[in-house]
């Protein structure tokens, strides 16, 4: 089986990713508020909500091709977010059967390159693997390492372009640029807006311009439920199409949990092997 | 390789346990896999009339996981060789049960135990034995063994203990397969006086298997690893058997029928080792190293009263280009062995597989896309003896867990060289394997 060393973005996992959707209730009186929010303000709340120090949760990942070749994984994905703001991220795959077992771990460094290693059942092994480009695809789905990101708010310039109903809820929409060489030279996108639900705060859709300015990839989240046990908002749906390459990606997401008190040493090698 | 009724009562008492309704936290998981191989040489040497080797296997493991406190894990094995009925088994590949016992981890029963980073070849993997019946096969095919494994954790390092009161070796290919070597039909014997050394027609044949006495089957090593700033880092100590026997020729002359019995003799040695590995990543190249001392006891191709160390040591970089694990995964890998090897007038027997990386090259390339199959391309080059092997796939998934294989093994080089040995056992291969 190959090496798969894009993984180590992964980093930025799934979850916060789902990010793009992961947001709390809503502060009492906010609403009322709302229409004075500036791009950066919304993008704030939106940010504040969806962070967790830890979270669980496995993925059905279904991705569709142009010819309707549908591929299927299923993972579980473990994060925790340290107290200096670093990132811890596992994964394991349960399907299908020739990556059932293989397992990524994903650990943020302050002051150095991130380690990252990869757990491959067919030789029993942990293997060090290099860091990836964060506009590769994550585990062969249509979003990028980059999607999955949680939302740097200093890398990017936020602007409320204005205000609709999407699928019935009340929405911000605020696009996103990046706000510096470094951050356009990383990003796959040249602009992204952002569909923000108001009273969630949850992501509801996004659409993404490549460098040519050409709208790439739509993002729609749906299902949004409260997680049991937590008054976080989550998405329970995620699909992403590729407009260009005509593909598209579901992910499912079940079983989250969220601030379970994960500890550091579920990050390591032991548990990469042992598998969570 | 056949089993005792053991390990189906291990089979039984842990379906046993998993129907327990009083244990409610358990989990079990199972799975099986079931694989037809079509085997076609690209030549029959004399004796060898088959041209192929059609093999079916059939695999199965159970996982029960008990809470966080521990898991039992077995998985069967039993394999049909239509050609080689040698290979025929019904095999317990694992079976163990693990304790977690906070920062301790105990298996113990019948497991794999890989130490060492390197990726071909790996000099510290001292537990590690595998089945050579078909050397193309060997990497598929790792023999467990029955141990205790004590490791200890704490942040990022870790202590391994693990202790094997009956040490398993590598399984070797069989008289009258064609991975048994070509002996010669004479050999020469050097003439007294004056009289010339004539050849004298001989009859190869394996002598018995035999382990030193002492502490005899007994392996025991312990393995220390550790993080520290984007290097993973690994010591290791091992005492027991070696996992390959020493070939010893004895030859006798038999005056009556004017043959010479030459008895291919398999003396297993204990050895001592010291060995470290290293992995990080530089500028997004993987680069790794794993070396090893060994002491040998015992050893017959030692004369007695001298003591000859010799080293082993693997180098090798690697590199993916990819879309992570699905699109289009590329991997690349490069490594090279090196044995400081003392005995330079030591010619290894066509068996002796532990030398064929004294001095070699391997490669593996790697294209995949995850549930639609890939390309893979390996070889391997003998330096030392100008032996080489060529490998390339191309595999399919044509259904939800179904996998079709198409395989070229090609080997060849000089004659004297291990692989060279082998050049007959150029083939053509297809696979099918299903696995839920």
């Amino acid at each position: 089986m190959p090496i798969p060393s894009c993984f180590p973005r992964l980093a930025t996992s799934i979850l916060a990713a789902s990010a793009l959707a992961a947001v709390g209730a809503n502060p009492p009186g906010a609403a009322a508020q709302s229409g004075t929010f500036t791009g950066r303000q919304v993008m704030e709340r939106y940010d504040a909500q969806q962070r967790t120090k830890d979270s669980e949760v496995t993925i059905d990942m279904r991705v569709v091709s142009p010819r309707g070749e549908v591929r299927e994984r299923v993972v579980t994905l473990w994060t925790r977010t340290g107290t200096d703001g670093t990132r811890r991220v596992l994964i394991r795959f349960l399907q299908p059967p020739d990556l059932e077992g293989t397992g990524f771990l994903h650990v943020e460094n302050v002051d150095r390159d991130d380690d990252a290693w990869l757990y491959l059942p067919a030789l029993r092994r942990a293997r060090r693997i290099a860091g990836s480009d964060r506009r590769d695809a994550f585990v062969g789905t249509d979003f990028s390492y980059e999607d999955l990101d949680p939302e740097d708010l200093d890398a990017h310039r936020y602007t409320r372009v204005r205000t609709e109903d999407h699928g019935g809820r009340p929405a911000w929409v605020v696009e996103a640029l990046p706000a510096s060489p470094q951050a356009t030279q990383e990003s796959g996108y040249a602009r992204r807006l952002l569909w923000i639900d108001q009273e969630r705060h949850t992501l509801l859709r996004a659409d993404l311009f490549d460098r040519d300015g050409a709208l790439r990839k739509r993002l729609s989240a749906d299902d949004i439920r409260r997680v049991e046990g937590s008054d976080r908002w989550r998405p329970h749906r995620l699909v992403m199409e590729d407009l260009t390459a005509g593909r598209r990606t579901e992910l499912l997401m079940r079983q989250y949990r969220l601030d379970q008190g994960l500890g550091d040493d579920l990050f390591t090698e032991r548990y990469l092997r042992r598998g969570g | 390789m056949r089993q005792g009724p053991a390990f189906l009562v291990f089979f039984v008492g842990l379906g046993a346990w998993a129907g327990a309704p009083a244990l409610a936290a358990q989990q079990l998981e199972w799975g099986i896999l079931a694989d037809y191989q079509l085997v076609g040489y690209l030549s029959s040497p004399d004796g060898l009339e088959a041209l192929g080797r059609n093999q079916a296997m059939f695999r199965s493991d159970a996982e029960l996981r008990i809470g966080r406190w521990g898991r039992a894990f077995a998985e069967i094995e039993a394999r049909a060789d239509h050609a080689v009925t040698d290979r025929n088994r019904l095999y317990v590949r694992e079976a163990y049960a693990d304790l977690f016992l906070g920062p301790l981890d105990v298996r113990v029963g019948r497991a794999v135990h890989p130490w060492g980073r390197a990726d071909q070849v790996n000099p510290t993997d001292y537990f590690g034995a595998w089945d050579y019946t078909d050397l193309l096969d060997a990497p598929e095919e790792p023999l467990g063994q029955t141990a205790l494994q004590l490791r200890w954790y704490r942040g990022a390092g870790s202590v391994e203990v693990v202790v094997a009161p009956r040490f398993r070796a590598s399984l070797l290919p069989a008289a009258g397969t064609r991975w048994w070597p070509d002996f010669p039909d004479s050999v020469r014997v050097p003439g007294t006086g004056t009289s010339p050394d004539v050849l004298v027609p001989a009859e190869f044949a394996y002598g018995p298997v035999s382990w030193p006495g002492g502490a005899g089957r007994l392996a025991y090593g312990v393995r220390i690893s550790g993080a520290v700033r984007g290097w993973d880092l690994s010591v290791a100590a091992y005492e027991g058997p070696s996992d390959l026997p020493a070939y010893a020729v004895e030859t006798e002359f038999d005056p009556a029928t004017g043959r010479v019995s030459a008895r291919l003799d398999r003396p297993y040695y204990r050895l001592r080792s010291l060995g470290a590995d290293f992995a990080t990543v530089m500028s997004g190249v993987g680069v790794h190293g794993e070396g090893a001392w060994y002491r040998p006891a015992d050893d017959p191709r030692i004369p007695a009263g001298e003591r000859l160390d010799w080293v082993h040591w693997v180098l090798g970089a690697d590199y993916g280009l990819s879309g992570a694990v699905g699109e289009r995964d590329l991997f690349v890998l490069l490594e090279w062995s090196r044995m400081a090897w003392p005995f330079d007038e030591y010619e290894p027997e066509p068996l002796d597989l532990a030398y064929v990386f004294r001095n070699a090259l391997l490669a593996r390339a790697e294209l995949a896309r995850v549930g639609f199959g890939g390309w893979e391309m390996e070889s391997a080059w003998d330096l030392a003896e100008g032996g080489w092997l060529m490998r390339f796939a191309r595999s399919w998934h044509p259904a939800r867990g179904l996998r079709l294989e198409a395989r070229a093994d090609l080997l060849g080089g000089a004659e004297h060289s291990l692989l060279g040995t082998y050049a007959r056992n150029r083939r053509l291969h297809v696979r099918l394997t299903y696995e839920r």
